[in-house]
């Protein structure tokens, strides 16, 4: 415990200890409100014909905010150092090697996929995904209001590729990732002597396909099995989805296109899920974990 | 509360306590802020006042002192006469002549004034008449009104000098008044003199401002990135009483510096502290500065011995330092232990190995013995150097066929038919043994007094207790008759044994019998097997290193390079399964206290276990400490000349060949003395050697020693060094001398022949001849000195006569009287009494002495 005490403690991580708090606290707070407005016929916020001027009314209470902050930083200041560590050194790498703490969810990404996937690919759809919202949102409802009801499939996407997928991919690379890139729970002291099993299979090597011949030359009927099983996933589901779904009226507004994408999206997101989950569910089943679904003499996934 | 303020309408809520509270409590914490920027965290502001108030203390009693040290009465009494004095000036006609004084005074200023617009007249006049004398129109006007000014500029003149007279003669007048009462006064200021001055140090001490002090290094080091990059050093900032010789008894961090002579050679304001100490110069708190309460700091403070480590930073090239003789010893039990023989370590390169050469051992050892060495060696000898490999009784058999396997193959045979060393006499052969100087390196029985002198827990050289147990009689003859003939690169020394002296030493050497029980030995030596395995485990655990080994001449070395090793992080140590504490001390502590500590199951460690004294871990540790790439830039590095490169390899050389065992060499050796009853019977100090004697008769001597004091009976052995060696040595010693090798004809030096008769007289007035040896005439058993007729082939001309100046500071405790006390010549009628003159007598008369006479 007194290394999980020295971990949340570190200069650089009580920042990320007081956004978690944070995080947790209005997502809380956002949930609370549009249950009550769910369950009320109309919303509390529609409710509402007491309105006041910004100034003074609103800038008045944020000064006092304003001056909370300030106060914090002057006694965070007093109390905590700069953290700064051994000088620079070109001829020693720091072990564990941690990019800023908003960065560990991608580097985090780089245990399941390889560099360029998980950090030129994968950071650029999600990006673009972003961009894409306002556009493949056709749903006015929940405007100045909050409300699950109406906006279900938003809201628990955002929960799950934010809160799920992000944040907790940042939690695991602060708090859970020690000296090697080792995994170690929060209250385990970092040893950098740690030995772990690092054996992995590639999907096809289980249907006893080996992905590389002795000679080292790329199977092809591996690399095709890769491909057949990816495409089975996007074309699988999301075929399905659309046969299911064709007639209803989500679906029907959203046209061909804006259809395509959101599905696209979706099932990315629910791909990296499907890769971390195959890299680390198959020991619990004393399986090998599977390193690559496809293999191809230009990238591997 | 919150429900009524919640029903308030918010134009109507009040948020005046908030803002109350809020910038109330910011206030506070801005002044937290200051207090803890301004005093808390310059801990250093209350070092320093406690530091004024200390010196102020101090100086306070010295300036009660000085005070107290003056003599009351005379003080008493030069206070009464002065006010005596002062009172005779109260007088009428005192205030007169003061008041006439102030009057002329005043006079001479207008006249002066007078004098002086009138010159500043005429130069502009002169100038307007030199216009018109340019134009070619001189003005008479002008002239008439320049030469008018003239006269009245020579009657001010005048007018000053008679006041000037005037105020003379007032002033003569005043004096005869004043002048006791000034000389009083004067008196009195001399006798307070101490005191006024430590008064002004007081007052400066109080007045001095609490501030940072530092030193900037601009360009000592570079960063990690290669950049040149600057030091600052505020070390001085707590540690205020390092140069000052008030506070040697002050606490910490005030005391003075623990060894003013070196810091007198390494000025801090030039230096700094942290280029010896380390620390984090920059940092101003206590933990911090001395880089141990920061985890990140890499070079945290050297504590203890360990601080000599930081000398080889800038000494690169040498193996002994004036001043740290504690790191000289370091050095010479690190090179003496053998590390180089298996670490690579920059400045330990191509050195001669440290153990025998092991080709031709059949001739000299039997396989049980060499099968129970190999096991254990400290057991047939607890302080040899060898140390334990703990090779298995398989391994061990294995190494032992593989040497006599190529033993076999060896050329070597004994000189002699076998037998030939019977006859000798035992209890001549002891003798021999203890006058020949064979003790200097060899320990036998329970004389171990010079192994306690050199203070190692090994000796140098076989002890040879048990010799009998171990070595072939026969081999034993052939070795000391003339060792180089069963291992040319060994560094015992021939010492000129007689058949018979040598005889008699076999005799005595065996009786000395090992009786201690013995380990089984069945091994099989010839067998193919175990020959092939012995080459491999000699491979693995390089004896090669050490030991000269035929099939073995191309490896390398096996283990690890140490010359950056003061560096490695303790992330990089492997600890195994210990609880050794997780320091760079401590993990090499551990390794040479049991080099093989941190070997686990999987871990195989080959490190042999030595069995160094806790001393020698500590120096050892204090050597590795030292060895870092980070030196610092060239300029604060002391120049690898020839010298310190010849001083550095004649270093270590004497250290090789045991020269220091015998002989004393700066601050290092002599540790022969420990046997000896009379320290002047013993052999000479050489630090002088080199300015000393003539460099073609050092060469001689080193190839083939001549007695010099042929009544002693301790000898110096013959240790046929190669012609490289022979330099390194000469070269070595004209460095210690601050001399260079260069090519000089001492024969053509010529006495001066109008000097020969005086110095004839003085010679034998001085009764040189009462103690130094004259000619190869019987020895006369009473003589202390050298044969003076050596002097002329042996001595430097210009050494003699340094020699005869003042013997004792060349050589303190020498035996030669100084004749010439303060250079002054006791002997006033030869040569006018001119000392100088008088030595260079002596030497030519010395130097025509045995020269044959033509």
């Amino acid at each position: 415990m007194r290394h999980l005490f020295e971990l949340v403690s570190k200069p650089d991580n009580i920042p990320i200890v007081g956004l978690l708090v944070l995080v947790i606290f209005y997502t809380w707070l956002s949930w609370t409100k549009a249950r009550k407005n769910d369950l009320a016929e109309i919303p509390e916020e529609a409710r509402l014909d007491d309105k006041v001027q910004v100034w003074p009314y609103l800038v008045r209470v944020e000064f006092i905010a304003m001056l909370v902050v300030l106060l914090i930083l002057v006694v965070w200041s007093v109390f905590i150092n700069a953290p700064l560590e051994e000088p620079a050194n070109p001829a020693l790498t720091p072990n564990p090697s941690k990019a800023p703490w908003y960065f560990l969810g991608l580097q985090e990404l780089l245990v399941y996929f390889d560099p360029w996937i998980a950090g030129v690919v994968l950071p650029s759809i999600i990006i673009v995904g972003l961009m894409v919202i306002p556009y493949v949102d056709i749903n006015e409802k929940g405007n100045g209001y909050y409300t699950f009801k109406e906006r279900k499939f938003a809201i628990l996407t955002f929960c799950f590729g934010f809160l799920v997928l992000w944040v907790s991919l940042i939690v695991l690379g602060t708090f859970m990732r020690g000296p090697g890139w080792n995994f170690f729970l929060p209250w385990q002291d970092w040893d950098t002597h740690k030995v772990v099993v690092l054996n992995n299979l590639d999907l096809s090597e289980y249907f006893g396909m080996p992905t590389h011949f002795p000679d080292n030359s790329l199977n092809i009927a591996a690399s095709v099995f890769g491909f057949l099983f990816i495409a089975l996933f996007y074309g699988g589901l999301g075929g399905w989805h659309y046969m299911k779904f064709r007639n209803s009226a989500v679906v029907k507004k959203l046209g061909t296109m804006r259809y395509l994408l959101v599905m696209g999206l979706f099932l990315t997101m629910m791909f990296v899920v499907l890769k971390i989950v195959l890299r680390i569910a198959p020991p619990i089943f004393g399986a090998y974990p599977v390193k690559y679904i496809w293999v191809t003499p230009w990238f591997n996934v | 509360m919150f429900q009524k303020r919640a029903e308030t309408p918010i134009e109507n809520r009040d948020y005046s306590t908030f803002y109350l509270v809020f910038s109330g409590l910011l206030l506070l914490a801005t002044l937290w802020a200051v207090v803890d920027e301004v005093f808390v965290r310059r801990p250093w502001k209350g070092y320093q006042s406690e530091y004024d108030r200390l010196s102020v203390e101090k100086l306070r009693a010295q300036y009660n002192d000085a005070m107290s040290a003056v003599d009351s009465s005379t003080a008493a009494d030069l206070r009464s006469r002065l006010a005596e004095a002062r009172q005779k000036l109260d007088s009428k006609e005192y205030h007169d002549a003061v008041r006439r004084l102030d009057g002329l005074q005043m006079d001479l200023a207008d006249a002066t004034r007078a004098w002086r617009f009138a010159r500043s007249n005429s130069d502009a006049l002169y100038y307007q008449y030199s216009v018109t004398l340019h134009d070619g129109h001189p003005s008479a006007d002008l002239k008439k009104k320049l030469d008018d000014l003239d006269v009245e500029i020579a009657a001010d003149a005048k007018k000053m000098d008679d006041i000037n007279g005037s105020i003379d003669s007032a002033n003569a007048m005043i004096g005869g008044f004043k002048d006791t009462a000034d000389s009083l006064d004067a008196a009195l200021t001399a006798l307070y003199a101490d005191a006024t001055k430590l008064e002004t140090k007081i007052a400066s001490v109080e007045q001095s401002p609490l501030e940072i002090k530092q030193v900037l290094l601009n360009d000592y080091d570079k960063s990690n990135f290669g950049e040149v990059k600057a030091r600052v050093d505020r070390c001085q900032t707590c540690h205020l009483g390092a140069t000052d010789k008030n506070m040697a008894d002050a606490p910490q961090p005030f005391t003075t510096h623990s060894h003013p002579e070196l810091l007198k050679i390494h000025n801090p304001e030039k230096y700094g502290c942290t280029p010896c100490h380390r620390g984090q110069g920059h940092a101003l708190t206590v933990g911090e500065a001395h880089g141990e309460a920061d985890p990140f700091w890499e070079t945290p403070i050297l504590r203890g011995m360990d601080v000599y480590a930081s000398c080889s930073a800038c000494h690169t090239s040498r193996q002994a330092l004036k001043g740290a003789a504690y790191f000289s010893k370091a050095r010479q039990t690190f090179l003496e232990s053998g590390c180089y023989g298996c670490h690579d370590i920059d400045g330990y390169k191509n050195l001669p190995k440290i153990g025998p050469q092991l080709n031709s051992i059949p001739a000299k050892l039997q396989p049980e013995w060499v099968y129970r060495w190999i096991r254990d060696p400290k057991n047939y000898n607890p302080h040899t150097r060898m140390p334990n490999f703990k090779l298995s009784e398989k391994e061990a058999g294995a190494v032992t066929a593989y040497l006599f396997s190529i033993g076999k193959e060896s050329t070597f045979s004994l000189d002699r038919p076998k037998g030939f060393y019977a006859g000798g006499s035992a209890s001549l052969g002891k003798e021999h043994v203890e006058n020949f100087g064979c003790k200097a390196c060899h320990v036998i029985g329970d004389d171990v007094r010079v192994r306690n002198a050199r203070g190692s827990s090994y000796d140098i050289a076989p002890e040879l207790t048990h010799a009998a147990g171990k070595l072939n009689p026969d081999w034993i003859f052939d070795w000391i008759k003339n060792p180089r003939h069963y291992n040319p690169t060994t560094k015992m020394p021939s010492l000129r044994l007689s058949d018979q002296e040598a005889r008699d030493i076999v005799a005595y050497l065996m009786t000395m019998r090992d009786d201690r029980p013995k380990e089984a030995f069945n091994v099989d030596i010839n067998s193919e097997e175990n020959i092939a395995l012995g080459k491999t485990v000699i491979r693995q655990y390089g004896c090669f290193g050490c030991h000269d080994i035929k099939g073995m001449e191309t490896e390398g070395k096996v283990s690890v390079d140490l010359s950056d090793f003061g560096r490695k992080l303790v992330e990089q140590m492997d600890f195994g399964d210990t609880k050794v504490k997780h320091t760079w001390a401590d993990w090499v502590g551990n390794k040479l206290r049991n080099s093989r500590v941190f070997q686990t199951d999987r871990i195989v460690q080959r490190m042999p276990v030595f069995a160094l004294s806790d001393t020698e871990i500590s120096m050892i540790r204090s050597v590795l400490l030292s060895f870092r790439a980070d030196n610092p830039q060239a300029k604060y590095r002391v120049e690898v000349t020839d010298s310190q490169t010849d001083l550095d390899a004649g270093e270590k050389l004497t250290i090789r060949y045991g020269c220091i065992n015998c002989h004393q060499l700066e601050e290092r050796g002599g540790y022969f003395a420990a046997i000896l009853d009379d320290p002047t019977k013993g052999p000479p100090l050489l630090t002088i050697e080199g300015g000393k004697v003539q460099e073609p008769w050092l060469q001689s001597f080193l190839k083939s020693p001549s007695p010099i004091r042929p009544w002693l009976k301790v000898r110096m052995p013959t240790f046929s060094l190669t012609e490289d060696e022979i330099n390194t040595v000469t070269k070595y010693f004209l460095a210690l001398s601050g001399q260079s090798l260069e090519m000089r004809d001492y024969a053509s030096f010529t006495p001066d022949p109008h000097l020969l008769a005086d110095g004839t007289k003085l010679f034998n007035t001085f009764q040189c001849i009462k103690c130094h040896q004259l000619g190869g005439a019987q020895i006369d058993p009473k003589s202390v000195a050298p044969n003076l007729e050596l002097a002329r082939n042996r001595l430097k001309p210009e050494w003699v006569i340094s020699w005869l100046r003042n013997p004792e500071a060349i050589q303190p405790g020498t035996m030669m009287p100084g004749y010439f006390p303060d250079g002054q010549s006791p002997l006033p009628d030869v040569l006018k009494g001119d000392a100088t003159l008088q030595m260079r007598a002596i030497r030519d008369h010395l130097f025509t002495l045995g020269k044959k006479k033509n």
